[in-house]
């Protein structure tokens, strides 16, 4: 199946058509995505401060990181709901746009990093007081995650 | 935000001039401002005495919730700007 056919059909779904029909709904499935990417980068900067080490020096890596993760999972959750939503709502601008290929790419990207050496980073780093690799990991995965956020930002402009 | 949010206003002035949204986020934003002098001038004073409690205070709890719902609101209005309804 081609791509276009899958933005046809995209297309042809009632949420979709819903969407693009009402004034309020697509404002309203923005806000709460922005919402959820302020959990979710909120959250993971704090975390990446931590690594750091410029925030919350009194507690371990691992404790700021293990109590923040429900909040920073709650967050992408959220945005992953609303993002397919925002995207039915104009799925062939999407799918022309270079700046949503380029999130795509990033989003894609950013989550794989997340859960694998993200994750191996965070359960290290307390181990390993002054890490510069670590440090690295952490900057790139912050990095990533903006460039999601940016990326994001540049579909509307673009 | 604060440098940031004058830069975007004085480079389209009109837009946010004509959007409802605009003087909504204002008055949100000196809510805002409002909840966060009336904590620290009260409850944060006697922070000491609650700071190990596994549960802080209402009125510190209150404080904390008006922040988040204000907040919410100035995200909400900000994004709004963008649309004409």
């Amino acid at each position: 199946m081609s791509v276009l056919r899958f933005i046809d059909w995209c297309n042809s779904l009632g949420m979709s058509v819903a969407v693009r029909k009402s004034t309020w709904m697509f404002p309203i499935i923005e806000v709460v995505h922005l919402l959820g990417l302020g959990l979710l980068l909120g959250t993971l900067t704090i975390v990446s401060l931590r690594v750091f080490g410029f925030v919350l020096k009194g507690q371990t890596v691992y404790r700021v990181a293990s109590e923040l993760e429900p909040w920073t999972l709650g967050g992408l959750c959220v945005m992953l709901v609303t993002g397919p939503l925002l995207f039915l709502a104009e799925p062939r601008k999407c799918y022309d746009s270079p700046p949503f290929r380029l999130k795509m790419i990033c989003l894609f990207v950013a989550l794989i990093f997340h859960f694998t050496l993200f994750r191996r980073i965070i359960h290290s780093a307390d181990n390993r007081p002054s890490w510069p690799l670590g440090k690295l990991g952490v900057g790139f995965s912050l990095m990533l995650w903006f460039a999601v956020g940016l990326a994001g930002r540049a579909i509307g402009f673009y | 935000m604060f440098v940031t949010g004058v830069l975007l206003f004085i480079s389209m002035p009109l837009k946010c001039y004509h959007s409802i949204f605009f003087p909504i986020k204002m008055a949100l934003l000196v809510l805002s401002g409002l909840n966060a002098l009336l904590f620290h001038a009260t409850i944060y004073r006697r922070m000491a005495e609650w700071d190990n409690d596994s549960v802080p205070p209402f009125q510190a709890r209150l404080a904390g919730i008006v922040s988040l719902v204000l907040w919410v609101g100035v995200i909400a209005a900000g994004r709004n700007m963008a649309y004409r309804f």
